[in-house]
C-alpha cells in the first residue's frame, strides 16, 4: 500500500517532464518496477511523480549507421526482441528472468542506480553508450560510465549504442544466487581483436551492494596478450580487487570479487568459444 | 483408472476459479460500510512503553478509532496459547481465565518484538489508517534484546516475561535419558553434530486477513477470516478473549490461500477486528500485506540441537539422544509451545530400531516474531538432526550409508511398534520404500560415474538419502489432552441427500489448498456409486455447520474423511432398511450397488439413490420407525495417530567456482496409506518437498542485533521460483494404516519432514564435510569448497 501523497502529471515531452521534475523535486516513472516497491515500503517518498508513458519521443528503436538509438522507455522485452539490437544487449535484456518484469522495465530506468547489479548497464557500458539526458532547458549527451556515475537530473531521453564490428567480440555472463533471481553480479565484455591477439577490451561491471554504480573496466587486457583463457585469467585476478566491492545483507565483497572475476573469465570463454566456432 | 472413484485422479474442482482469480478472499470482500483498520507494531524489538499520544492519530481525516492497551482492559483477554506441553518446568505468562496463556491482544507496558502490536486505528480508507497508525508516537525506553534460546536462558539475559523466569517456557524430555547415556557411553562408535535448524518465514501466497462484524440488534460477532480451523476459532475468541455466549459468534473462513500451519493460530487482529466493529459500528476490514507478514504472522523451525548417534563397527545403531533449544520467539503461540517440543522430540528415531533414545528441548521467549507450526513442522527438524546423524555414522564406520540404513530399519513385521519415546508406530514396510528409492534413483554404480562424469564440469556431485516417520492425523483427543492439548481433536461430517438425490456434505474441517471440494466429493461418490459432481462440499462456516477442528496435522482426510464416511454408511443403511421395507422384504434381501438398491434380478423391486431420496424426502407410506429424508451427522476420533513414511533421496550438483547448488534429481518415494486422489497428492508431494528443498537452500529468517529482521520482504528474502523446482521421481508404496475405515495415513506435509535432510546429506557429501547448516546459499557452499581447497593445498605442501 502506498501511503504517502505526492503530485502526478503525464506530460507529452519530455521537456515538459524535466521542467516538472526540477519544479517539483519529482520523481519519474517509468515501468515502475523498481520504483513502485520504493514507493510502498516508503523508501521513496517524492512529493511528485512524473509519468513518463506518454511521452512518444522516448519510444523507438532506431538504426543509425554505426549505432542503434533506443528511446528510454523501451522496454527489456522490446530490447530483447528487436533485430537492430545488438545480439549482447539483447542477451542482457533476456537475462532478466522474470518475463512480468521484462514487460514493464525499461531502459531509463534500468540505469538509474538501485543499490542492486543489473543485466542490462554492464552490456551498455561494455559496448560504448552515450545517454541523451533532457533537462529543463537544455539537453546534455554523456557516456553511459558518467551517466551511471553521476546520475544527473533530468529525464534520460535516449541511448545510443555502438554496433561492434566484426572485429570485436561480445558477451555476458551473470550470477544469481538462484537461478530465476536478479543478479548478484553481471558483467560484460567487449573485446576487439587484431587477428589472434586481443586489442582493445571494454568489461562493464554491476556487482550490487550500497552504493555500489555499474563501473567501466577498461584500462586492462589493452597491452595486445593473446586471448587464451590463462591469461584472461590472470589479468582479471590483476584489476578485480575486493576493495572496490561491497559486503552487504546478499554477500561479502571477497565473494563479488570472486564472482567477478569468475563472470569476466566466463564471458571471454564464451567470446573465445564463438570465434572459434564461426572460425573468426 | 481405477473403476472406483475414491482414489481415481480427478482434476480438483476448485482449482479452476482460483486459477483464474475468480475465487473470494479475505482481502476481495467488501461489506457495505466496512471501515479499515491498521495496526501500529513496535519499532523496537525489546522495550518498556512509557506512553503512547494518540492525540495526532486521532485528528487525522477519516479516522474513526484507535485503541491501545489500556483500552482493551476487561474488554479483550490475552490470546490463550492451547499445547502446554509440560515437562520438568513449564512457565507462562497468565491469563485471566486461568489457561496457561497467553499474549496480549495490544502490547502494555512493554514490547517484546518489532513488529509487536502497540495500537490499532480504523478509518475510512486503508491509507487512512496507514497513515494514521504512522502518526502514532509511541515513547519506548529500550531494553537490552535476546534473539537466541540458547542465549536467552542463560544468567544474566534480558527478561521478557515477569511470569517466566529466566525465559524459559518448558524443559521437556521424553525417552530414557539414563538408558541412553548408557548406551553412548558403552559405544564402539559415538558421533555428534551441533545443528542449527533455522528460522524461516512462512509464506502462504496469501498473506492473512479478517473482516468483523456486529449486530447490535442481535449483539451478534461475525468474523470472516484466512483461517485453517474456523470452529476452533470461534470457541477461543468466543470463551476465552472476548468472554461473549459461544452463540453470538459466527466464524466464516472464504477461499484461503495457502496457509502451512500458519492460519490456525489465533492473531490479535481477529479479536481486534470484532471489537472495533463494535466500538465503530461498521464492519471493521484489515488485510495483511507481505511485508506485514514477515512479522504479524507465526514463523517456523528455529531449533539449535545438540545430536548424538551411537552404535556399532558392523553398523548397528543403538542409541540417539538430542538436547535442542527451541527458540519460541516473543510470546506462547496457539500451539507454538507443543510444536517445538512434542512433535520433534518424540520423533527423533525415525524409521530406525534404536535400543535408547532421549530427548530433551528447552524452549525460551525470544525478541523474535512468535513461532508456530510450519508443514512438517518438529517432524523436520528431527529428521534433518537424525539423517545427518546417520550419514556421519555411516562415514565414521565406512560403511556405504544405505546400507547402514537398511540394517537399522523398524522390521516390518514389528507392527504395532514403540519408538520408545512416545510414538507407536501403526504400519510400514521400510525396507520397501528404501529399496525403491534406490533403485529409482539409479544408486550404486550410476552415481559413481555420473559423479566422475560431473567433476569433468567442474561440478561436484553429492548424493542425500533421508529417511522418515512423520507421526500425522491429529488425534486421538484423549491422547492429545495428555500431550497438554487444550481441546478435542476430532473430525466431524454431516450428509444431507436432497430431494433430487444431490447431496450436500458439510466438514469439519476446512481448505486451504487441499481440494478438500474434490477429495471428500470422491469418497462419498463412491460409497453410494453416484457421480461425485452430485456431492457438493460445503465448509469453513461455523453457522448451521457440526462442529469440527479444523486443518493441521495432515488430519483432514485421514480423521476428517473417516466422518465423512460413516456419514454416508450410516445413510446407506437406512436407505437399505427403506428400500426392505418398501418391497416388503427381510433387509438381508436386499442389496446396494452401482448406485441402486433393490432385490438383485428384480428390476421391479430395484430403486436408484436419486428414487430413494425422492422416497423418503416426501415420507409417504413409510413405516414408522422411519424418519424422513437422509440426513446424518458423524464424529470420527481416531483410537491413534497414524504414521506416514517414506525415503527421499536427492542429487545436487554444486559449480566449483561459484558454490551454486543445483538439485539435478529428486526422488521420492511415500507412503501415506491409501490415496483418495492420486493428483491431488501428488500436488502435496512435490510443494512438500519443494518447501524442505527451499529452506535447505535459500530460506533464514536472519535478525540483525537489533531484532529487527533483515530480509524484511521479497526482494532480499528468498523463496522458490518456478526455476527451483527439481526434477522429481515419484513413486509411492501404499501400506494402509488400521486406524481409520479408509487406510489413509497424513499426506498434506510429510513430504517436506526428509526433504531438507536430503538435500543436507547431499551438499555435504558433494562437499566432504561432516556438516554445514542450512541455508546452502552460493556464497556459504564457496566459502566450504574453498576451506576444503586450502586444506587440500596444505596436505599437499606437507607432503612435499
Ligand atoms: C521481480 C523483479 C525482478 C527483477 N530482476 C532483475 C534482473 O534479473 N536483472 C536486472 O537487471 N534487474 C532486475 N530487476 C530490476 C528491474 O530491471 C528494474 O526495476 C527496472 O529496470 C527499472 O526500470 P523501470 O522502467 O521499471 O523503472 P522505474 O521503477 O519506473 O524507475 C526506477 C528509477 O529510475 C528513474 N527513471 C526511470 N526512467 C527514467 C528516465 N527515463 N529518466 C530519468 N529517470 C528515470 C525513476 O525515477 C526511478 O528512480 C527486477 C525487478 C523486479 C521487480
Amino acid at each position: 500500500m502506498i501511503t504517502s501523497s505526492y503530485g502526478f502529471a503525464a506530460p507529452r515531452t519530455a521537456r515538459e517532464a524535466a521542467a516538472l521534475l526540477a519544479r517539483h523535486g519529482g520523481m519519474a516513472l517509468a515501468g515502475g518496477q523498481t520504483l513502485v516497491a520504493e514507493l510502498a515500503t516508503g523508501e521513496a517518498a517524492p512529493p511528485f511523480l512524473v509519468d513518463l508513458g506518454r511521452i512518444e519521443s522516448l519510444r523507438g528503436i532506431e538504426p543509425r549507421g554505426g549505432s542503434v538509438r533506443i528511446g528510454a522507455m523501451t522496454t527489456l522485452a522490446e530490447l530483447a526482441a528487436h533485430r537492430a539490437v545488438p545480439p549482447v544487449l539483447a542477451t542482457a535484456a533476456r537475462n532478466v528472468p522474470d518475463p512480468l518484469v521484462r514487460n514493464r522495465a525499461t531502459v531509463g530506468g534500468s540505469l538509474r542506480p538501485s543499490g542492486r547489479a543489473s543485466d542490462l548497464a554492464p552490456a551498455l557500458l561494455a559496448l560504448g553508450a552515450t545517454v541523451h539526458v533532457t533537462g529543463a532547458d537544455s539537453a546534455v549527451t554523456l557516456p553511459a560510465e558518467e551517466y551511471l556515475a553521476r546520475s544527473p537530473a533530468g529525464v534520460l531521453s535516449a541511448v545510443d549504442v555502438p554496433v561492434p564490428g566484426p572485429a570485436d567480440g561480445c558477451a555476458v555472463a551473470r550470477f544469481a544466487d538462484r537461478p530465476a533471481r536478479p543478479p548478484l553480479c553481471a558483467v560484460a565484455v567487449r573485446a576487439t581483436f587484431a587477428g589472434d591477439r586481443l586489442g582493445a577490451c571494454r568489461i562493464g561491471v554491476s556487482a550490487g551492494g550500497p552504493a555500489q554504480r555499474p563501473t567501466l573496466l577498461e584500462r586492462s587486457l589493452e597491452r595486445g596478450g593473446d586471448a587464451s583463457p590463462d591469461t584472461v585469467r590472470g589479468r582479471c585476478a590483476e584489476f578485480v580487487s575486493a576493495a572496490g566491492f561491497a559486503t552487504d545483507g546478499a554477500a561479502s565483497a571477497d565473494y563479488r570479487a570472486h564472482l567477478v572475476r569468475t563472470l569476466v573469465v566466463r564471458a571471454f570463454d564464451r567470446i573465445a568459444a564463438r570465434r572459434v566456432r564461426d572460425g573468426g | 483408472m481405477p473403476d472406483r472413484v475414491l482414489g481415481a485422479a480427478l482434476k480438483a474442482r476448485e482449482d479452476v476459479g482460483q486459477l483464474r482469480g475468480q475465487a473470494t478472499y479475505v482481502a476481495d470482500l467488501a461489506p457495505p460500510g466496512a471501515a479499515h483498520m491498521a495496526i501500529a507494531g513496535s519499532e523496537q524489538a525489546h522495550a518498556l512503553i512509557r506512553g503512547i499520544d494518540t492525540s495526532a492519530a486521532e485528528a487525522m481525516q477519516g479516522v474513526l478509532a484507535v485503541v491501545t492497551a489500556a483500552d482493551l482492559d476487561g474488554v479483550l483477554m490475552p490470546l490463550p496459547c492451547i499445547w502446554v506441553p509440560g515437562g520438568t518446568e513449564s512457565h507462562f505468562p497468565p491469563h485471566p481465565y486461568g489457561v496457561p496463556g497467553a499474549r496480549p491482544v495490544l502490547a502494555g507496558d512493554r514490547v517484546r518484538y518489532v513488529g509487536d502490536p502497540v495500537a490499532a486505528v480504523v478509518a475510512e480508507t486503508p491509507e487512512q489508517a496507514a497513515r494514521a497508525a504512522a502518526a502514532l508516537r509511541v515513547e519506548y525506553e529500550p531494553l537490552p534484546v535476546v534473539l537466541r534460546a540458547d542465549e536467552a536462558v542463560r544468567d544474566g539475559a534480558p527478561q521478557l516475561h515477569d511470569t517466566v523466569p529466566g525465559n524459559l517456557n518448558a524443559r521437556w524430555t521424553c525417552g530414557d535419558r539414563e538408558a541412553a547415556d548408557a548406551a553412548i557411553e558403552a559405544a564402539e562408535v559415538v558421533v555428534e553434530l551441533d545443528i542449527v535448524n533455522q528460522r524461516t518465514v512462512n509464506s502462504p501466497i496469501e498473506p492473512r486477513g479478517c473482516v468483523g462484524a456486529y449486530d447490535p440488534r442481535t449483539e451478534e460477532y461475525t468474523l470472516w477470516a484466512s483461517t485453517q480451523s474456523p470452529h476452533n476459532h470461534r470457541f477461543l475468541l468466543a470463551a476465552l478473549v472476548l468472554g461473549i455466549p459461544f452463540t453470538k459468534l459466527r466464524v466464516i473462513a472464504p477461499t484461503v490461500g495457502g496457509s502451512f500451519g500458519t492460519k490456525g493460530y489465533l492473531y490479535p487482529d481477529m479479536a481486534l477486528v470484532l471489537h472495533l466493529a463494535k466500538v465503530t459500528g461498521r464492519p471493521v476490514k484489515w488485510s495483511d500485506s507481505r511485508r506485514g507478514l514477515m512479522t504479524s504472522t507465526v514463523q517456523g523451525r528455529d531449533q539449535r540441537q545438540h545430536a548424538t548417534l551411537a552404535g556399532t563397527r558392523d553398523g548397528r545403531m543403538t542409541a540417539v539422544k538430542c538436547v535442542a533449544h527451541a527458540n519460541l520467539g516473543a510470546y506462547p503461540s496457539t500451539i507454538g509451545p507443543g510444536v517445538a517440543t512434542a512433535l520433534m522430540g518424540r520423533s527423533i528415531t525415525g524409521m530406525y530400531d534404536f535400543q535408547a533414545g532421549f530427548c530433551e528441548v528447552t524452549a525460551a521467549f525470544t525478541n523474535t516474531v512468535p513461532l508456530g507450526a510450519q508443514r512438517g513442522s518438529g517432524r523436520a527438524e528431527a529428521m534433518f538432526m537424525l539423517e545427518r546423524l546417520v550419514d556421519r555414522f555411516a562415514d565414521e564406520i565406512g560403511m556405504d550409508r544405505a546400507e547402514v540404513r537398511r540394517r537399522n530399519l523398524v522390521p516390518a513385521d514389528a507392527f504395532p511398534y514403540d519408538n520408545g519415546l512416545g510414538w507407536t508406530y501403526d504400519s510400514g514396510d521400510y525396507a520397501a520404500a528404501l529399496d525403491r528409492a534406490l533403485e529409482i534413483a539409479g544408486h550404486g554404480a550410476g552415481t559413481a560415474e555420473r559423479r566422475a562424469e560431473a567433476r569433468a564440469r567442474g561440478r561436484r556431485l553429492g548424493v542425500g538419502i533421508a529417511g522418515y516417520v512423520a507421526v500425522c492425523g491429529v488425534g486421538p483427543s484423549t491422547r492429545m489432552s495428555k500431550e497438554g492439548m487444550l481441546g478435542g481433536t476430532w473430525e466431524s461430517a454431516n450428509l444431507r441427500v436432497h430431494p433430487t438425490g444431490e447431496m450436500t456434505l458439510t466438514i469439519g474441517s476446512s481448505s486451504t489448498g487441499q481440494s478438500h471440494e474434490t477429495v471428500f466429493a470422491q469418497i462419498i461418490a463412491d460409497e453410494f456409486g453416484v457421480d461425485p459432481a452430485t456431492v457438493e462440499v460445503a465448509h469453513s462456516d461455523t453457522g448451521g455447520s457440526p462442529y469440527g477442528q479444523g486443518t493441521y496435522g495432515s488430519r483432514s482426510f485421514s480423521v476428517g474423511g473417516p466422518a465423512a464416511l460413516a456419514a454416508a454408511r450410516t445413510l446407506k443403511a437406512k436407505i437399505v432398511r427403506t428400500a426392505a421395507a418398501m418391497f416388503g422384504v427381510a433387509e438381508d434381501d436386499v442389496v446396494y450397488a452401482d448406485g441402486a438398491v433393490g432385490v438383485p434380478g428384480d428390476p421391479e423391486r430395484t430403486k436408484t439413490f436419486a428414487e430413494m431420496a425422492m422416497v423418503l424426502w416426501y415420507d409417504w407410506d413409510l413405516p414408522r420407525d422411519v424418519e424422513a429424508t437422509l440426513d446424518a451427522t458423524s464424529y470420527f476420533d481416531p483410537p491413534d495417530f497414524n504414521y506416514p513414511f517414506g525415503v527421499h533421496i536427492a542429487e545436487v550438483e554444486i559449480d566449483e567456482e561459484t558454490g551454486a547448488v543445483e538439485v539435478t534429481r529428486y526422488t521420492a518415494v511415500n507412503d501415506v496409506g491409501r490415496i483418495g486422489n492420486p493428483l491431488v497428492v501428488r500436488g502435496q508431494f512435490e510443494g512438500s518437498i519443494l518447501h524442505g528443498v527451499s529452506q535447505a537452500l535459500m530460506e533464514e529468517a536472519r535478525y540483525g542485533d537489533d531484532g529487527r529482521l533483515l530480509d524484511p520482504d521479497l526482494r532480499s528474502y528468498r523463496l522458490p521460483h518456478a526455476a527451483d523446482v527439481p526434477f522429481f521421481q515419484l513413486d509411492q508404496t501404499v501400506t494402509p494404516t488400521p486406524h481409520n475405515e479408509l487406510g489413509a495415513k497424513g499426506a498434506g506435509e510429510v513430504a517436506t519432514v526428509p526433504a531438507a535432510a536430503a538435500i543436507g546429506n547431499a551438499v555435504c557429501d558433494a562437499l566432504g564435510v561432516a556438516h554445514l547448516d542450512m541455508p546452502y546459499t552460493p556464497e556459504k557452499v564457496w566459502r566450504a569448497l574453498a576451506a576444503d581447497r586450502g586444506a587440500s593445498t596444505g596436505k599437499e605442501a606437507t607432503r612435499s
